[in-house]
């Protein structure tokens, strides 16, 4: 067990590094005086992705089925992973946040924290503890391969721990808003306990189930023997363009849906209470109404983004074989997104005016607010796909590049003026246009097939 | 009108630890050309630069006089890729996978295509994800014939293919080739299939071309050399000849019988010289090892 957990953070050892230097960062974010960060900064969900997103790295590469070879028994293989994932690292991040706010409070002789250096290491460790062990839970339960070719029920299993992974990873974010002593936060910090205990029980379960997998076998299902008309209809560039949008709108539409209502159950009646008795009436303006937590929009669109246009990465091989230009095909990758996320954005605005009881912004008011900035930035996504193919380097930059664009959002929120925000959206989108089409003609490479990060794709290729 | 489909010249691409070429490769219209090699040797990187994948650091490549670059669409049009690597699971079922690829092809054969459907067992309502390995190959040369290709460019087709699939496989590439309009270029690693079905061949080692022609008449160029040595008389590679094991005075070589090797083996003491006829796979693993066995 013990060789397992040491192989797990050998071979990962950068990306703790980095995570460990940017969780250090915003400890000290935190302690930064009269910004109110220390509060909003006491949970980061930076944790999901030095534990179960790491552990989803090595499974997705059939690490399983290679361990289970290894004179080690199921349940040892399960225990070391539930440790490497969630364990340990609740403990690591614990000790840096002790340790940096511990330096912090010596270097600036900042007194005016309530709460002691144990106090905050230890909100930290049970943030993460819960957070890790319930996307840890989260994880057991999620398809062991692609889903596509599952029953209904599969469907809905895979659906249901996929929304709890997400909406743990989120809903996190809101852990300075949980009061623990209401009935509320007894039943949330109730359920987290639990999730966390049973990960630790359903971690066999996970081990036996990826170890079945083998790449290259096909998913189980049935054989449809009645006729298909899904063969008509109009195909093409429009066809691939409509199927990039319709995913993207219903996969943006289903996040923004759940991050509205999460804020509306948990942080519109504060912040309609602070609103009321500031300007004597709810903001006039309903996106507004995320307030701080813009990060949470941006972090959402950068999720769409990442998962959605991995899903046609994996074909750009396929796609350049068909008689469509680099251009075109960049055109595709960067400016479909694009269009499908403004739609999210208007939608949900719409959404959240209906529950706040307000008019809708306007186009041009949220574009001013800076709305387009962070979606720009998500265009840059599919460019990292087609530059670096879909490996670690670039699960990990999509990780840094949501995290990051999650802050920045909070930090940056009103500081960039509306014409700088335009102007460098513009840009990145230009950017990423001109990179996508030229790293579609400068190599295949990156585009070769090679070990899965999904079930169904193929192992090996040629020089 | 050029009567080669395929005119591959000075290709050279650079990788920081590859390089393939320089690389002269011409396959001629309605030919079935066999481009075999060790793995890692170059294959699939010239048969993605005919396809755009990637921008060539030197040479020229045209297909159906068309240029790789500049007229890609328009080749591509013409010209179909299948191979197991390609990726259709986003469509979700066959059916759209083919409404998909048929909007590209004003040409595309409907009836050939639910002929294809049959023989390979596909249904349009199927989930791609529940497809098996040979399915999905067969999806690929499905999507690729339907449109009636001039230039049919196969990497790797049989892989993980069972023996009857594989049969089925060839037996509808052969069917699309019988009139002689079509040309294939196929890369694999099933050296007794394409030494029974390719009419050219072509081996590339390292990213450099070691042999090019008919496959009849390459077979028949090269022979297995057994023969003794005298007086601890030692030989080496020289043109022609490729030493490739030795086991005491005993050994065993390559002869291109277009050379003097033969002779130049007696003229050195050479002793009861044996020649083998040799297969097109014992000839790949003769030139493969080349440089290993020493």
């Amino acid at each position: 067990m013990k060789k397992i957990i040491l192989d797990h953070f050998r071979r990962w050892w950068w990306v703790w590094v980095l995570g460990c230097i940017l969780h250090a960062a915003l400890t000290v974010g935190m302690c930064i005086p009269n910004k109110g960060h220390y509060q909003a900064m006491s949970a980061f969900p930076l944790g999901v992705f030095l534990g179960a997103f790491l552990l989803m790295m090595d499974l997705q590469r059939g690490h399983a089925r290679a361990l289970l070879t290894m004179p080690v028994t199921l349940k040892q293989v399960a225990r070391a992973w539930w440790w490497a994932a969630v364990g340990l690292p609740a403990v690591a991040l614990a000790v840096i946040t002790g340790i940096t706010f511990g330096i912090m409070c010596l270097i600036t002789f900042v007194t005016h924290h309530q709460m002691p250096v144990i106090g905050v290491a230890a909100n930290n460790w049970m943030a993460n503890l819960f957070l890790l062990g319930v996307t840890f839970f989260a994880v057991t339960g999620m398809p062991a391969r692609n889903n596509a070719g599952a029953d209904w029920k599969q469907k809905v299993r895979g659906a249901f721990f996929g929304v709890l992974y997400g909406g743990s990873i989120g809903g996190w974010m809101l852990y300075k808003d949980i009061n623990f002593t209401t009935p509320t936060g007894m039943i949330i910090f109730l359920m987290a306990t639990i999730l966390t205990v049973f990960g630790w029980f359903r971690a066999e379960i996970l081990v036996m189930e990826r170890a079945a997998v083998r790449p290259s076998s096909p998913a189980p299902g049935k054989k449809n023997s009645t006729p298909s008309r899904c063969a008509e209809g109009h195909g093409g560039m429009f066809f691939l363009i409509q199927t990039i949008f319709a995913r993207m709108i219903w996969m943006g539409l289903w996040m923004m849906t759940f991050m509205v209502l999460i804020f509306g159950i948990m942080v519109f009646p504060k912040f309609a209470a602070i609103s009321t008795r500031t300007h004597g009436v709810v903001s006039a303006d309903p996106f507004d109404f995320f307030g701080g937590g813009n990060g949470m929009v941006v972090f959402q669109f950068m999720w769409v983004m990442a998962f959605q246009i991995v899903v046609f990465a994996m074909h750009v091989r396929f796609l350049r074989t068909m008689p469509i230009s680099a251009a075109k095909l960049a055109g595709a990758f960067v400016f479909t997104p694009l269009v499908a996320m403004l739609v999210v954005l208007y939608a949900s605005n719409l959404l959240v005016a209906a529950i706040s009881h307000t008019s809708p912004t306007m186009p041009a008011t949220m574009i001013a607010n800076g709305c387009l900035l962070p979606i720009a930035i998500a265009t840059t996504i599919p460019v990292l796909l087609i530059w670096r193919g879909i490996g670690t380097f670039t699960w990990v930059a999509m990780m840094l590049l949501l995290i990051t664009g999650a802050f920045g959002a909070v930090f940056l929120k009103g500081q960039i003026p509306v014409w700088i925000s335009l102007i460098a959206a513009l840009l990145i989108i230009i950017g990423s246009f001109v990179a996508a089409k030229y790293f579609l003609e400068c190599s295949s490479t990156t585009y070769r097939p090679r070990a899965s990060q999904f079930g169904g794709w193929n192992w090996g290729g040629g020089r | 009108m050029n009567s080669n489909a395929i005119e591959i010249r000075g290709l050279v691409k650079n990788y920081p630890t590859f390089t393939l070429g320089p690389l002269d490769l011409t396959v001629p219209c309605g030919a079935i050309y066999g481009l075999i090699g060790p793995n890692g040797a170059g294959k699939t990187t010239a048969i993605d630069l005919i396809f755009g994948m990637g921008k060539n650091d030197a040479g020229t490549i045209r297909v159906l006089d068309l240029d790789h670059h500049a007229d890609e669409v328009a080749l591509k049009q013409r010209a179909a890729y299948v191979s197991p690597d390609l990726n259709f699971q986003v469509w979700g079922k066959v059916g759209k996978a083919i409404r998909f690829v048929r909007g590209f092809f004003p040409n595309w054969d409907d009836a050939y295509c639910a002929e294809l459907m049959k023989a390979f067992h596909l249904d349009a309502g199927e989930k791609i994800a529940t497809l098996s390995f040979g399915a999905k190959t067969k999806l690929s040369l499905l999507l690729a014939l339907s449109r009636r290709p001039e230039i049919l460019v196969l990497d790797e087709p049989t892989t993980g293919l069972d023996a009857v699939s594989k049969q089925q496989v060839f037996s509808e590439l052969l069917k699309a080739v019988e009139n002689g309009e079509r040309t294939v270029l196929i890369s694999s690693h099933g050296l007794t299939d394409i030494e029974r079905f390719a009419d050219h061949v072509a081996m590339i080692k390292g990213g450099k071309l070691l042999l090019e022609g008919r496959t009849d008449e390459i077979v028949d160029r090269f022979r297995l050399a057994e023969f003794f040595s005298v007086n601890g008389a030692k030989f080496e590679n020289r043109t022609g000849l490729t030493i490739l094991r030795r086991t005491e005075d005993r050994w065993h070589a390559l002869i291109d019988q277009t050379s003097d090797a033969q002779s130049f083996l007696e003229s050195r003491g050479a002793k009861d010289i044996s020649l083998t006829r040799l297969t097109l796979e014992d000839l790949f693993i003769a030139l493969a090892k080349d440089g290993e066995a020493k």
